[in-house]
């Protein structure tokens, strides 16, 4: 089942996924290549989602970590129990 | 008394917004602590101040206005410490600056890319809005992944989920962003 090299769209958007976090075997990437020689649909998502990962790198976005958060919500509760 | 007419509820403050503020405080105050302190004196401001809050703006538009007036506040402090309003930094001595030196008459690779950082800037807000849009628990497992870039087992061990729930959550949260995101930002 996984070593298909034939696979259905949902199959091929979930590797294309993976790839985009470097996580897709070899064979992974090569399977959804070959479906997306044939399925234009797969190929534009592959394409739009390539552009989308170059975004989030160029946008060097930041995010706070659950303890940063939790740190914050702590402080607000704290705040709005005394006002 | 007339009740309240925008409730508003500060428990989802953090999920929703503090991303955001940081994002804006950190492109300008370049100093992620600093951002981290004036994200949460927004926060505390904000309830406080939440009876002025009149609805004409979103909440979020709302927050930035506070956070703008914080960002002004710690530059006055920083400048009022330093005793001055700019302070240059000059590394070379005075015999280094003697003669023509040929790195002068080169452009200045950041100036360059004063345009660029302009455009990042503003596609991270554009970023940060589109992850607003999304469920709370999604956009947290979704910036886990791709922004603090953390380990796919890492992420279902915190969350109680299983692989191929974290890729499903993940490739909705894709989808819906390139939706969201005007088509502009996907041309080349």
């Amino acid at each position: 089942m996984k070593n298909k090299l034939f696979i259905s769209c949902e199959e091929a958007a979930h590797r294309i996924d993976k790839a985009q976090y470097g996580e897709a075997s070899f064979f992974e990437k090569l399977s959804y290549k070959i479906h997306n020689v044939y399925c234009k649909l797969c190929h534009g998502y592959a394409v739009k989602n390539k552009k989308l990962t170059q975004l989030f790198k160029s946008a060097n976005l930041y995010s706070l970590t659950a303890q940063q958060k939790a740190k914050m919500k702590e402080q607000l509760a704290d705040t709005a129990s005394n006002s | 008394m007339e009740p309240l007419k925008h409730k508003i509820d500060t428990t989802q403050w953090v999920d929703r917004y503090a991303d955001y503020l940081f994002n804006y405080a950190i492109t300008r105050v370049n100093d992620s602590y600093t951002a981290e302190e004036l994200v949460q004196e927004t926060f505390v401001s904000g309830l406080k101040a939440m009876k002025n809050f009149k609805g004409e703006a979103t909440e979020r538009t709302w927050l930035i206005s506070i956070l703008k007036r914080k960002i002004i506040d710690q530059y006055r402090k920083t400048n009022s410490k330093k005793g001055q309003a700019e302070v240059r930094m000059d590394f070379s001595s005075a015999s280094d600056q003697e003669g023509d030196w040929l790195e002068e008459k080169i452009e200045d690779r950041n100036s360059l890319n004063a345009e660029s950082n302009f455009e990042n800037k503003e596609l991270g807000l554009a970023i940060e809005i589109c992850l607003e849009q999304l469920p709370v628990k999604q956009a947290e497992i979704f910036k886990k992944k791709t922004i603090l870039e953390q380990e796919t087992e890492t992420i279902c061990k915190e969350h109680g989920i299983t692989a191929s729930n974290l890729w499903v959550i993940i490739h909705r949260a894709r989808v819906q962003l390139m939706q969201c995101l005007n088509d502009d930002w996907f041309k080349n």
